[in-house]
């Protein structure tokens, strides 16, 4: 393995990491740092491809990765966190650590097995899976979690695997860097408009079902 | 055969039984530092096992055989996996070749079962429940082993530890390999685990904390000393595989002389150590999780092996 | 015929209409925005006409185009577009929400149709994934602005698992610009980049990504809340044509496969139809609420349009007439079921009785709009349904035909019982509607319905050669 390889796959392993971890935490502030490191990490790669291409677009969107999902998001999240205390913890994910961590891990061989079957051939870069199953990951967690923040967290998770994928293997993906900030534009919005219209809404959990919007 | 090298295998075995408590002291002293206590000798082990050695044995009413040869079984199989594990030579010493990897697994496998049917054999309620504490944790523990395994296995192409001794050794790459991270991550956590620290057990007197220990409450005199003895030398095996297989894989003098042989036990207790050093400052930090969560703990170590074979699958050979 | 330099200067009309109501309605003078939209509304619906009249296909620079398909669906949007902006006067007054200001409601009417329209005049796959996801930011503050903890619910629900699922068509759309290294549509169309198992596997990943946008069973559960909870107006365009964007967008995709398309993704397509258009009707049948009736409806159509998709031939030319119809029709429905809501205060079935006496006019359009949306004759959506199922006999898929009939009946039985009950129902005392309640543009719901008539029984000037060009276009057959 030549450094780039390596430098590629330590950091996808990194990003791996992270994903089991957001699976399996159940308080807030700790998935918080997690999505941050995430998005460090992912910075981090994209500056070395930058770096290693002499990629302007690149370079942009490593900045942006970590301006935004690093910190500005983040932030906001943790702004959320203190208006909602009972957001903090979400409990019943708590007793089920052991099922979400192997649900993760299962998620993500499944998703290795599909892109094995059907996608590899074409790209060999390393770790060129791990877009993928960062994708699966983050749908997985937007499907097993209630909590509107660790919800979001889940939509951001995606919206990395997106900027990872685009970063490995179609880095010269026109309108990249505008979707970016389009797809960051609309997580704030998200977080912003909405949680904070939910404050002044409801201030209850949104763990009650409500009764209007089944059926 | 070469008779240094019969010399060498022997100075191995009794290493690992002579050296044991001596780990357990130091770490049991170094522990008592943390918590600015002055602590018990680094040779208590040593006392402790005479007294055990000197005092009678009791069984308890209606216990069967199985509870005095149990402990002795146990003892033996230690010494076994004592004499094929690379513990203080980086070259396969005459006995090695008896057991792969996963062999020697096996053997720690026998030797926790055997323990297991003789604290079922005392019959008591306390003794079944640590039996029943231990094997339910064990059934997560044991998968995540054979998987580390595995990966072990993917890295080197072989099942034989002194193979993957020498690769990392001479393998930069290889060292700092994703897989090679994660499934020593994996293991550290199992070596906690299994050897009974934090945050899984806290040893000690009380005894909602313990697994290991709720086995021995009915054995006394020389067994509950062969008993001890089996769970530091077992401690101690762990160790060094973690150390030499998978942490620090250098240091080791290949010279395949009975020197070098010496010289490797005080570099293994070096790093043994080192290893202390760490094992305390991580006891000294966390806090015990409640007993239910020890299968979230031990889920994360399997999680962390599956992920080690899955770096290797997605990113492959280093 | 209107070729060359106009015909683009009449696509950045169409942009701009909508773009200009949105920036003149946030003006906070009494009327001004009711009619910057209204005005914006019809000028872009004019444009559209005069597009569709002018069959001006075409591409103009890198990203804009038009063709037979394009024209269709913003004749489709604009219309729904206008009919909806003349209608919220009545809801709007109707209702008394604090942040539902009219200036900030047409703002957002508007850049909801913007973002629609903007979605039909490119040509690039990028581009137009970016017009679906601004539907959803548009639409979204419109839902929860409503204020009420189940419209903010609902929004949350609707934002998250829609931008979860685009975000898996975004995916595919870089699978595609990986393996062919272009992202225009027209060119992929045309060339028919070579299949791979990429390829394949991208043209999956979009239909699951705006198979969520489109409210395809499994990932449906955002709809029927989204609607139930946006405004009357709001849902109206949901149904009518946000919903067919969303399968536009697919179907650009779609159209990259040469043809015949590959068995195993013609397979995926129709199972993602025929359990939506199933689980739809059943699903219809329990609903308590009339708003999440029609929801559950939409799905159904939506199954049995993407049916039409997988089936080609003569079925993919039905699946456009159903959905102009259908668009139509249950923006009619919508409406009404605005004006009772309005006048009841509560969208339960159970507790609407009687609308016939009480609400004679919107009581009539609603029948009918229900007859049309059921896919009734002679409406349009029974000749999109009809055709669709005789392709899927002239395919040779006597099972797919058997289960679309079923769907279809169980959902004709299910929503017409129910809107039956609410109109011809005898009203049990203390009924909230009294008789003589005032009834906002029952008109337009009439006007609507009409249409969805008229593309069923008539040869309606330029739109049905244009609908007959545009399933030539994507591969499919024309009787």
């Amino acid at each position: 393995m030549d450094t780039s390889a390596e430098v590629l796959a330590l950091i996808g392993v990194g990003v791996l990491l992270t994903s089991l971890f957001l699976q399996s935490e159940s308080f807030v502030d700790p998935l918080i740092n997690g999505i941050a490191l995430q998005s460090l990490l992912l910075g981090v790669l994209l500056g070395w491809l930058a770096w290693t291409e002499h990629s302007v677009d690149l370079a942009l969107l490593a900045g942006l990765t970590v301006a935004v999902r690093a910190v500005v998001i983040p932030y906001v999240l943790r702004r959320q966190i203190r208006a909602f205390r009972w957001r903090i913890r979400e409990v019943h994910a708590a007793n089920r650590v052991t099922g979400h961590a192997l649900a993760a891990v299962a998620a993500a061989i499944v998703a290795w097995f599909v892109f094995q079957q059907t996608l590899a051939p074409s790209f060999p870069e390393t770790g060129a899976a791990l877009p993928f199953v960062l994708l699966v990951q983050g749908l997985l967690m937007l499907a097993t979690r209630s909590n509107t923040l660790v919800q979001v967290m889940g939509y951001l998770e995606e919206e990395n695997a997106i900027v990872y994928a685009g970063a490995l293997f179609a880095s010269a993906f026109p309108l990249f860097v505008e979707v970016v900030i389009f797809l960051d534009v609309l997580g704030v919005v998200l977080v912003g408009v909405i949680l904070s219209i939910q404050r002044d809404v409801t201030g209850t959990p949104e763990e009650v079902v409500l009764e209007e919007l089944s059926g | 055969m070469d008779p240094t090298q019969q010399v060498v295998n022997l100075l191995q075995a009794a290493t690992v039984l002579l050296l044991s408590p001596l780990l357990a002291g130091v770490l049991a002293r170094a522990k008592a530092w943390t918590e600015s206590r002055r602590g018990p000798s680094i040779f208590q082990p040593y006392f402790d096992l005479a007294k055990y050695l000197r005092k009678e044995t009791l069984r308890p009413q209606g216990s069967s055989r199985a509870f005095v040869v149990a402990p002795l079984v146990a003892f033996g199989t230690y010494l076994l996996i004592a004499i094929v594990v690379p513990i203080i030579t980086p070259y396969p010493i005459p006995y090695a070749p008896t057991v792969d990897f996963l062999g020697g697994g096996l053997l720690f496998g026998l030797a926790g079962a055997v323990t297991l049917l003789a604290a079922l054999d005392a019959g008591s309620n306390y003794t079944a429940l640590g039996a029943s504490r231990t094997v339910s944790f064990a059934a997560f523990a044991e998968p995540t082993l054979i998987v580390v395994f595995f990966a072990v296995a993917l890295i080197t192409g072989t099942n034989n530890p002194y193979v993957t001794n020498n690769l990392l050794t001479s393998s930069t790459s290889a060292y700092l390999a994703p897989t090679h991270l994660l499934v020593t991550a994996a293991f550290f956590l199992l070596l906690l685990a299994e050897t009974g620290r934090l945050p899984v057990e806290s040893a000690g007197l009380m005894e909602f904390g313990m697994l290991e220990d709720g086995r021995q409450f009915e054995h006394s005199g020389r067994l509950l000393g062969i008993l001890r003895w089996n769970g530091w030398m077992k401690q101690f095996l762990l160790c060094s595989v973690f150390l030499n297989v998978f942490a620090v894989p250098w240091g080791m003098i290949a010279q395949p002389t009975l020197l070098g042989a010496a010289i490797n036990i005080g570099v293994l207790f070096g790093k043994q150590l080192g290893l202390v050093g760490a094992l305390v400052a991580i006891e000294a930090t966390v806090a015990k999780v409640r007993l239910f969560k020890i299968r979230d703990y031990l889920a994360l170590a399997f999680s962390l092996a599956i992920l080690s074979v899955f770096a290797f699958a997605v990113l492959g050979a280093p | 015929m209107i070729v060359g330099p106009p015909t683009a200067t009449l696509l950045y009309l169409l942009l701009l209409a909508p773009a200009g109501s949105a920036v003149l309605a946030l003006i906070p003078y009494p009327g001004v925005s009711k009619w910057a939209s209204r005005t914006g509304a019809l000028v872009a619906l004019a444009v559209a006409l005069v597009l569709l009249a002018g069959r001006a296909d075409g591409t103009w620079g890198p990203y804009l185009g038009l063709d037979a398909l394009s024209e269709v669906f913003l004749v489709m949007v604009t219309g729904i577009y206008a009919t909806s902006a003349w209608y919220s006067e009545g809801y709007l007054a109707g209702v008394h929400r604090p942040f539902l200001t009219p200036q900030i409601y047409y703002a957002l009417l508007g850049a909801f149709a913007l973002a629609m329209v903007a979605t039909l005049v490119v040509t690039d796959l990028g581009l137009m994934w970016i017009g679906i996801e601004a539907t959803t930011v548009a639409s979204a503050l419109l839902v929860v602005l409503e204020r009420k903890p189940t419209s903010v619910e609902a929004a949350w629900r609707y934002t998250l698992i829609a931008s979860a699922g685009l975000t898996i068509a975004l995916f595919a759309l870089l699978l595609i610009y990986a393996t062919t290294g272009t992202l225009d549509a027209v060119t992929l169309a045309t060339d028919h980049p070579a299949l791979t198992l990429p390829l394949e596997m991208a043209v999956a990943l979009a239909l699951v990504g705006y198979g969520t946008k489109a409210g395809l069973f499994p990932m449906h559960t955002w709809l029927p809340d989204a609607h139930s909870e946006a405004p009357s107006p709001v849902s109206a365009m949901f149904s009518g044509v946000l919903l067919p964007t969303a399968l536009y967008a697919f179907a650009r995709v779609y159209a990259i496969l040469p043809r015949p398309a590959p068995a195993a993704l013609t397979d995926l397509v129709l199972a993602f139809g025929l359990t939506t258009a199933v689980v739809g009707a059943f699903l219809l049948q329990r609903q308590r609420s009339f708003k999440r009736l029609l929801a559950y409806s939409s799905m159904e159509v939506m199954g049995i349009a993407v049916v039409g998709i997988a089936v080609g031939g003569v079925a993919l030319y039905g699946a456009l007439l159903l959905l102009v119809a259908h668009a139509f029709a249950k923006s009619a429905s919508f409406y009404c079921a605005g004006n009772v809501l309005r006048a009841t205060g509560t969208n339960r079935v159970d507790e609407v009785r009687d609308l016939q006496h009480r609400m004679p006019r919107t009581a009539g359009a609603w029948v009918l709009a229900s007859f049309a949306v059921t896919g009734a004759p002679p409406f349009g959506t029974f000749l999109g349904e009809l055709l669709i199922v005789a392709g899927a006999v002239a395919a040779g898929w006597y099972w797919v035909a058997l289960v679309l009939l079923l769907a279809i009946l169980v959902a004709f039985l299910g929503v017409n019982v129910q809107i039956g009950r609410m109109v011809f129902g005898a009203a049990p005392d203390g009924s909230p509607v009294a008789p003589g309640t005032r009834e906002d543009r029952a008109s337009i719901a009439y006007l609507n319905v009409a249409v969805s008539l008229a593309v069923g029984v008539a040869t309606i000037p330029y739109l049905s050669t244009a609908i007959r060009a545009a399933a030539s276009l994507l591969g499919g057959s024309v009787p």
